[in-house]
């Protein structure tokens, strides 16, 4: 299952990156700061993942998983810092049920 | 706003959303030309439109993006969107408003783009009726899009583009509404994305980077199949064949660019004969002999095909795209002349058309009668040639040629051409000044400053607007401030006859001496020559040259020029020289 999420974020972070200068990509590492102090991302670039990252689950499980409010309003930031707590937190969100 | 185009264009945004998508779109937007960009307060239109002390104003935009919702700048689409009754009429209004706020603002930039109203999130308004119904929303978009196009047309700086293609390619992520929810961003990535890619090609229409020939290949490009090995008869070419039509479609499209200006030629390797016994005979061919203004068919390399082609046609290489289904040529051509655009071209042959109208390179702000008689001038120019190796020295072909000038000042009629003239022409080119059509019409009309356009032909065809003059008088004496030519027609003494008008008019002013001051260019060397060893004047130097006003300038022997005023036409030449002074 986080393999599939990890993709997902990796696919999101590139079509985040298109907004990016190129020397401002953001690299799809596990242990990338996402938000908080030492942060790589904007708020705009956060939006573009952030929405960008429900399409990719929405494909790659088949099931819409509502998260653009969790990221960018009502979560705890803490809860995905980095770019593999951010697997981490979106994965608990995907039903059992998904494919 | 003078002098050489910056290298860096600024592009400024107005807009009641968050526009930072946009802009990071155009920023990173691949090819010329380079922006940065500044954006007006949030939501700020009106104010940012209506108030000159703006900070957007302060570093006088080049390009501004006036790009809002509906339902932000008209009343009566906010209150059709809440179920509300409407009354339609009230919409022309509302837009007429919109449109005085934008021709104030545009007094601040050069050009400013105006993006077509969307529906909200491609909404549905009230379902299967909303165009029929005169209140729903697609038909007051509809009505008011309208009124938008009609008032934007009378500002002569001021360009409506269509958004509903950029809408198009988002697909079913138009609706999705968690950008603006999220951030205020009313549309998803690839809506902005499409319309940089517009916003850089009317810059590049604006700025005259626009291509304008494109060099292609035969085989599996033009035609299906290799004719060489199947004879013209072999070929897949129209028929009751997808791809057979294909072909014929791009043809078509190709055609089309030529009547728009661009000019088609052949690099082929190939049997000339028999290739172009294929473009004689074959009965679906859409491009003939004629559509296209040279050709290298052999078997040599390629990239010194381009090349030799480039300097017969008397173009750039930045002015150039090459088209061809092999990936090695396109590597090759790519690598040696990397000014060229070489798109990467699509295996299947039904993909061309749209892989040729996702160039977006040729655009022009307006197509003037000399773009669509472009192609025609190199099949007249052919011709020439033909003429000139029958005949003895350039003296006797000019002679033959019989070219005539018309000498007119500018006008109404003529800014368009002029002002693309004048962003278009690099080799010869005294000051390579870039002036939109507005900065034009207000620079020349100081009643210091005089501008003379020319019109050519020869007995094998007309050039049309090709040359222009302009004069500021200073103090006693008076200064050439742009003197430039299309190269099409160099050579053909037509230069001396500008700088013949130039003198007889400041002698006619009873003024002491003329002047040019030659500023350099990568790429206007032959203006340099030109007044270094042709034009007679006194070279005093550092790119300045003299001529004293008590001297007559001789017309140029051969040609034979008059001067238009009104409906009023009189000769100009009243002397003649056989060569320079």
């Amino acid at each position: 299952m986080e393999s599939r999420v990890y993709r997902c974020v990796s696919e999101a972070i590139a079509e985040a990156n298109q907004f990016r200068p190129e020397d401002a990509q953001i690299p799809a590492e596990v242990d990338t700061i996402l938000v908080g102090e030492d942060a790589v991302l904007d708020s705009l670039s956060m939006v573009n993942l952030a929405v960008a990252l429900e399409g990719a689950i929405e494909r790659e499980f088949g099931e819409a998983v509502g998260i653009v409010g969790d990221l960018l309003g009502s979560a705890d930031p803490s809860a995905f810092r980095t770019v593999g707590l951010l697997t981490e937190f979106v994965a608990a969100r995907i039903p059992s049920s998904a494919s | 706003m003078s002098g050489k185009p910056p290298e860096t264009l600024r592009v400024a945004l107005i807009s009641d959303f968050n526009v930072g998508n946009l802009r990071a779109a155009l920023e990173s937007e691949a090819g010329e030309p380079a922006v940065t960009t500044a954006a007006s307060d949030f939501g700020a239109v009106f104010p940012t439109l209506l108030d000159p002390k703006s900070p957007l104003w302060s570093d006088r935009p080049d390009l501004t993006v006036v790009w809002t919702l509906p339902e932000s700048v008209l009343g009566t689409v906010s209150r059709a969107l809440a179920g509300e009754v409407v009354d339609p009429e009230s919409i022309a209004d509302e837009v007429e408003e919109f449109v005085r706020a934008l021709s104030k603002g545009a007094t601040h930039t050069r050009w400013m783009v105006v993006p077509t109203w969307l529906p909200p999130f491609g909404t549905r308004g009230t379902g299967v009726t909303d165009l029929h119904e005169p209140t729903g929303l697609a038909a007051l978009l509809a009505d008011a899009n309208r009124e938008l196009i009609r008032g934007l047309r009378q500002l002569d700086n001021v360009w409506v583009l269509d958004a509903s293609p950029w809408a198009a390619e988002a697909g079913p992520a138009r609706t999705n509404r968690r950008y603006w929810y999220a951030a205020r961003i009313p549309f998803p990535p690839t809506v902005f994305r499409a319309a940089a890619r517009d916003l850089k090609a009317f810059l590049r229409a604006a700025t005259g980077r626009a291509r304008k020939v494109v060099f292609l290949d035969l085989d599996n490009t033009l035609w299906g199949g290799v004719v060489g090995e199947t004879g013209w008869e072999g070929i897949t070419l129209g028929g009751h064949d997808p791809i057979g039509e294909a072909f014929v479609d791009f043809q078509r499209a190709l055609k089309a660019l030529t009547r728009r200006g661009v000019v088609l030629a052949i690099v082929s390797k190939n049997e000339e004969a028999v290739a172009m016994e294929a473009i004689r005979r074959h009965p679906e061919m859409v491009l003939r002999e004629d559509d296209f203004a040279g050709w290298r068919i052999n078997w040599e390399d390629k990239a010194a095909n381009v090349l030799d082609l480039l300097h017969e046609l008397r173009l750039g290489k930045a002015a150039a795209v090459f088209i061809d289904d092999q990936p090695a040529e396109r590597a090759r051509v790519n690598e040696a002349i990397p000014e060229i655009l070489v798109p990467e071209w699509p295996v299947d042959p039904l993909g061309s058309v749209e892989a040729l109208e996702r160039l977006a390179c040729f655009d022009l702000l307006r197509v003037s009668s000399e773009d669509s008689l472009r192609a025609r001038s190199y099949v007249a120019e052919r011709e020439r040639l033909a003429l000139r190796d029958q005949i003895s020295g350039p003296d006797e072909w000019i002679e033959r040629l019989s070219v005539k000038v018309q000498v007119e000042e500018l006008g109404p009629e003529s800014l368009a051409r002029a002002a693309q003239l004048l962003n278009k022409t690099n080799q010869m080119n005294l000051a390579t000044r870039r002036l939109s059509e507005a900065e034009l019409r207000d620079w020349t009309e100081k009643p210091e400053n005089r501008c003379f356009t020319f019109r050519v032909s020869d007995r094998f065809g007309e050039f049309g607007l090709t040359g222009l003059l302009s004069l500021e008088q200073v103090g006693s004496d008076m200064e050439i401030v742009d003197f430039l030519l299309s190269c099409r027609v160099m050579s053909r003494r037509v230069e001396e006859t500008m700088v013949h008008v130039a003198v007889e008019h400041a002698r006619s002013l009873s003024l002491g001496e003329l002047r040019a001051r030659f500023s350099p260019t990568e790429r206007n060397a032959p203006m340099l020559a030109f007044w270094k060893d042709a034009s007679g004047f006194e070279d005093r130097g550092e790119g300045l040259f003299g001529w004293d006003l008590a001297n007559a300038y001789p017309m140029p022997r051969g040609v034979e020029a008059a001067v238009a005023s009104g409906s009023q036409t009189s000769a100009v030449a009243d002397t003649t020289r056989s060569s320079a002074p």
